[in-house]
């Protein structure tokens, strides 16, 4: 990564006053593809600045970019250029996939549209692992801090059940239970309601709003119009990059 | 070419690991029964044709000095085609300027030029020696440090020493053929006799028969009628020894060990027939896509079947390729290997087509079987199923069983909570592992039967080897002397006794005789050579196993206690049954007063008190052969005295012939019994490693179908080292389930396998004796396989990127 990226242009969004700190920082962001028909870039050169406690939703059509744009802010691809600071940590810099992982699992929670349970672990467990990775909290402290994060979304009564016997919509709050596990500062979910009836939907993101009130980060991938309009932010990509950003 | 066969071909190119899993897979038993199918038929082959090719004698009579007159006597006699004479005698022989002894059997020729019975092989530097130089056999120097052109020192009866040139290295071999006990030989002619202090006669004579030279009882009976002549003409003839032409005195020994490898070969072909079933299987789910992708564009079920069909026939060439050269490589090793510790040649290498053709069919149909049912079910699979990733019918399943949960996650789980309330916390990554390894109940089955297999072969090897060694420590009882100490003539027995007790450690002395002769049956043919040994009756250095009956008594009269050995031929002999002998050219009736168990490869042993044996020698009170008991008991202190005595008793002036540990014999039989162990040991490595395979081909196959799963644990915050501890623990897990199995399975495998090759060893069953050795390298053995089994998908696991993940959906 050169020193000499261009600094953010695109977003002219300034911070809320109540906070000021950035929590991610995306310096001029460009993702090309190789493949038998030629490269094809994804994303063109993304500069962007999303703050602590902002509850931001990323919207584009299906092939704008937004998906690996997401799999950049995650630590799950690597950009062709550019840099991408979250939490001050720039984290493809003198980073291995195993440090980001280990660091991902301290500092990120992310919720999948599919859940992405471990089928045989039970709810519970599911939630324990991540600190268990992560190596937070006391062993001894860890399966009460888990019932702790189930309580929160409503499972604590499911917490010994495996994933396959629970509904699809508990399935995603026991997601949302483990991504909450270690106390992360960001929360990044992929289309976290796709796969849900309106109520289960409603009530995901509910508890969004409630953990963005409480200080979280809070970014959410989705194609759902009637989702946008809950969020403190909205930004909008197309054909790689950014072309709307509002705040309410 | 139809575009479904490059899709065939684009399956084995694309994947070049899974191609190579499965090809090796196949490989692995296609070779392992090549390697022994192949040995089996070079060395049942070459080993008589090698044994018959050294012209070796049908008859050896063991006798006490004769002439050129007798052998004439002998080569007139009707039905004996060839004879030659031979002085054989121990003498002992070590490198000079050093201290250690060996003994020798030396073999003098009276014509190398015109050696025809026991030929030698010439193997370096000359094949016949000029007076006062020696040949070697090549198995003295394995004995003795010293090569060709090197000089020996050849210590006399008198105890002076002669020092002679090695001048050449010789292949004998009938040297040691079916004696595990012979000592290494050495050659010279007669023109050396003098220079070692021996007399210029015979002492053994060798005879081929001019017709049947393969009927066992026409050999006998020759021998029996060449030994009554010989005694009428006032010969004494000590032993008979008897040999077919074409059949290696081991080579029901050998048969039988190559029966059992063969068993074990079938064994592998078995287990490498899961490894490819589990493969094919897992092949197979991958597969399901494209196969709905087929059938959606109008593929039939015959033509998704024949399609995969050729898949797996490809797999099966392909393995044939690597496999049939290794495996006739292998077996032309194996052969050379068992050859060179045989003593036989091998008529050089070469394709057998007998294996080539069963590693073929193995190769090709064994694949075809294991894949069959995967192939099968792969080819009816519904396009709905297949487009579903196989998905669409378990997500009916569930829902339909909706609150209830198969009984085997219930146990885990419930498991898991017991084990918490108590406050035991087991770390989820590791719970993970523990019940990923019951994910796949078949796979895990396959894996599981095919590491347990090779885990109880191993152990039961390990226990056979102990069984072997503790029976040889319970026919140590017949030879609990420390010392033995044989002369060339006759000594009083208390004046041997009076010296023998001067010399500082000796406890204890016992003098022995000894007597042969032959066991006939009731028409009074020969039936086998008998040697009786004649204790004291009150013997302190016999600790007969009795199988039946008593021991000896001092009283006894014409009876004795025989070996098992003559239960082979009169099958309900029984204490107090007569049996008929001919001693020294006269028919006798003697009275079985007992059964023994022994290791009898030379005809029947029999032991008879010394107070009779020495009436009958006509040598009471005196003896040729001396055992002594020292106050300890240790080779080295036992090799120590026999040296003392050695040196002791020639200085006086007496005729030592040998002074040997008494342990020195058993030594070299338990050395042979090594070599065959190695052998079973050979093979159970060998399942040892298809079953590694097989756990890796497992783990592999676990690791691309949790790919999805492992990317979770990325996204979750597992590091490179969590995610590789999760596999290589369930791979050690499944180790460890193995090794418990094998424990129980061991114990059937090694009643079996120890009968057996004590069956075709000393013809007898032993009692088996279990040692914590083969588990507990076992244990070592699978747990560090299991790791480096899981070694490889761990890394691949590690490996996987978040990415693949979401590519994966």
């Amino acid at each position: 990564m050169s020193p000499s990226l261009p600094k953010p242009v695109m977003n002219t969004i300034q911070p809320p006053m109540s906070t000021p700190e950035a929590m991610i920082d995306m310096y001029g962001i460009v993702k090309t593809f190789k493949n038998a028909v030629g490269e094809v870039t994804v994303l063109k050169g993304i500069n962007l600045t999303i703050y602590r406690g902002e509850f931001v939703s990323l919207v584009g059509k299906s092939g704008s970019g937004k998906s690996t744009l997401l799999n950049m802010i995650t630590g799950i691809d690597h950009p062709t250029q550019g840099r991408m600071v979250i939490g001050g940590t720039d984290i493809y810099t003198d980073m291995t996939e195993s440090q980001r992982s280990r660091w991902r699992g301290r500092n990120l929670g992310i919720v999948f549209q599919f859940f992405q349970l471990l089928p045989m672990l039970t709810l519970l467990e599911n939630v324990m692992l991540s600190m268990d990775f992560a190596d937070m909290y006391e062993f001894e402290e860890r399966p009460q801090r888990a019932l702790e994060m189930l309580k929160l979304v409503g499972l604590e009564t499911f917490a010994n059940k495996l994933p396959a016997l629970v509904s699809t919509g508990q399935q995603q709050l026991a997601a949302i239970a483990r991504a909450l596990a270690c106390d992360p500062p960001l929360l990044v979910a992929d289309e976290p309601t796709g796969n849900l009836d309106s109520r289960s939907a409603n009530t995901i993101i509910d508890l969004f709003e409630e953990l963005s009130r409480r200080g979280k980060t809070v970014l959410m991938v989705t194609h759902d119009p009637s989702l946008t309009s809950r969020t403190t932010r909205n930004i909008t990509i197309a054909d790689g990059l950014i072309v709307g950003d509002s705040r309410k | 070419m139809k575009p479904r066969w490059r899709k065939v071909l684009h399956d084995l190119w694309d994947n070049k690991a899974r191609t190579l899993l499965v090809v090796l897979s196949i490989a692995v038993g296609v070779f392992s029964i090549g390697v022994i199918a192949g040995a089996y038929q070079i060395i049942s082959n070459d080993m008589s044709v090698s044994y018959s090719a050294n012209k070796p004698a049908n008859v050896e009579l063991r006798m006490t000095d004769f002439d050129e007159d007798t052998l004439e006597m002998i080569q007139n006699q009707r039905g004996v085609e060839e004879t030659e004479g031979r002085r054989v005698f121990n003498i002992r022989v070590r490198v000079p300027g050093t201290e250690k002894w060996t003994t020798l059997d030396m073999n003098t020729f009276d014509d190398f030029e015109n050696n025809k019975i026991n030929l030698l092989n010439p193997v370096a530097g000359q094949s016949i020696p000029e007076k006062r130089e020696v040949l070697l056999e090549q198995d003295v120097l394995q004995h003795i440090d010293t090569g060709m052109g090197e000089l020996l020192e050849f210590q006399l009866p008198d105890g002076s020493t002669r020092t002679l040139p090695i001048v050449g290295i010789v292949q004998d071999t009938a040297a040691s053929a079916g004696d595990f006990l012979a000592s290494p030989s050495a050659y010279i002619t007669m023109d050396t006799l003098q220079t070692l202090g021996q007399p210029r006669s015979f002492n053994r004579a060798l005879v081929i028969v001019s017709e049947r030279d393969d009927d066992i009882f026409h050999i006998r009976e020759m021998g029996a009628n060449l030994k009554d002549k010989l005694e009428k003409n006032g010969s004494i003839v000590i032993r008979l020894r008897f040999s077919e032409t074409h059949e290696h005195p081991l080579a029901d020994t050998i048969n039988a060990i190559l029966g059992i490898l063969m068993a074990l070969g079938i064994l592998i072909v078995f287990l490498s027939s899961s490894l490819i079933a589990n493969t094919l299987n897992a092949l197979l789910a991958q597969h399901l896509r494209y196969i709905g992708v087929i059938k959606l564009v109008g593929g039939q079920r015959r033509q998704v079947f024949f399609m995969y069909l050729t898949l797996i026939m490809a797999f099966g060439i392909l393995a044939l390729l690597i496999a049939i050269p290794l495996g006739g490589q292998g077996a032309y090793g194996l052969a050379l290997f068992l050859a060179g510790e045989l003593n036989f040649n091998l008529l050089g290498y070469r394709i057998v087509p007998m294996a080539l053709v069963v590693q073929i069919l193995v190769g090709l149909l064994v694949p075809l079987v294991a894949g069959f049912i995967p192939v099968i079910n792969g080819s009816r699979i519904t396009v709905m199923r297949a487009l579903s990733g196989g998905l669409a019918e378990d997500e009916i399943k569930v829902r339909s069983e909706s609150e209830r949960r198969p009984w085997f996650d219930w146990i885990q789980v419930r498991a898991a909570r017991i084990v918490s309330k108590r406050r035991i916390h087991i770390p989820r990554p590791f719970v993970i592992s523990l019940r990923n390894t019951f994910r796949r109940k078949g796979r895990l089955a396959l894996t599981l039967f095919t590491l347990t297999m090779g885990g109880a072969i191993f152990i039961a090897v390990f226990n056979v080897r102990v069984t072997l060694h503790d029976y040889m420590d319970q026919i140590g009882k017949y030879f609990v002397a420390d010392v033995s100490l044989d002369f060339e003539r006759p000594y009083r027995l208390l004046e041997i006794e009076r010296k023998v007790m001067s010399i500082d450690g000796i406890q204890h002395v016992e003098g022995w005789q000894f007597v042969s002769g032959e066991v006939l049956d009731e028409k009074g043919q020969v039936l086998e050579n008998i040697n009786i040994f004649g204790p004291p009756a009150d013997s302190q250095l016999i600790e007969p196993i009795l199988v039946a009956g008593r021991w000896i008594q001092a009283d006894d009269v014409r009876k004795l206690a025989v070996s098992e050995g003559a239960l082979q031929h009169f099958p309900s002999l029984k204490p107090g049954d007569p049996i008929k002998l001919k001693i020294d050219g006269r028919e006798e009736n003697w009275e079985v007063a007992g059964v023994f168990k022994f290791v009898d490869r030379e005809g029947v042993l029999a032991y008879a008190p010394y107070e009779y044996i020495s009436r009958v020698n006509h040598l009471v009170n005196r003896a040729y052969s001396f055992r002594l008991v020292t106050e300890r008991h240790d080779r080295p202190y036992q090799d120590a005295k026999a040296e003392e005595l050695d040196k002791y008793f020639r200085d006086l002036g007496f005729k030592v012939r040998i002074a040997e540990a008494g342990r020195a014999s058993l030594d070299t039989a338990v050395e042979s019994l090594d070599t065959l162990v190695v052998f079973l040991l050979i093979m159970a490595i060998l399942t040892a490693i298809v079953g590694s395979m097989g756990l890796t081909g497992t783990m592999g196959m676990n690791v691309l179908e949790r790919t999805r799963e492992i990317g979770i644990m990325r996204a979750i915050g597992a590091d490179d080292r969590a995610v590789m501890r999760t596999v290589i623990a369930e791979g050690v897990f499944i180790g460890m389930i193995s090794f418990v199995l094998a424990i129980v399975l061991s114990i059937p495998f090694t009643y079996l396998l120890s009968t057996i090759v004590s069956l075709a060893v000393f013809q007898t069953p032993i009692d088996v004796v279990f040692t914590y050795s083969g588990y507990a390298i076992w244990l070592g053995l699978v747990l560090a396989l299991s790791a480096l089994a899981s070694i490889l998908p761990a890394r691949n696991a590690a490996r996987l990127t978040i990415r693949e993940v979401l590519a994966y959906e």
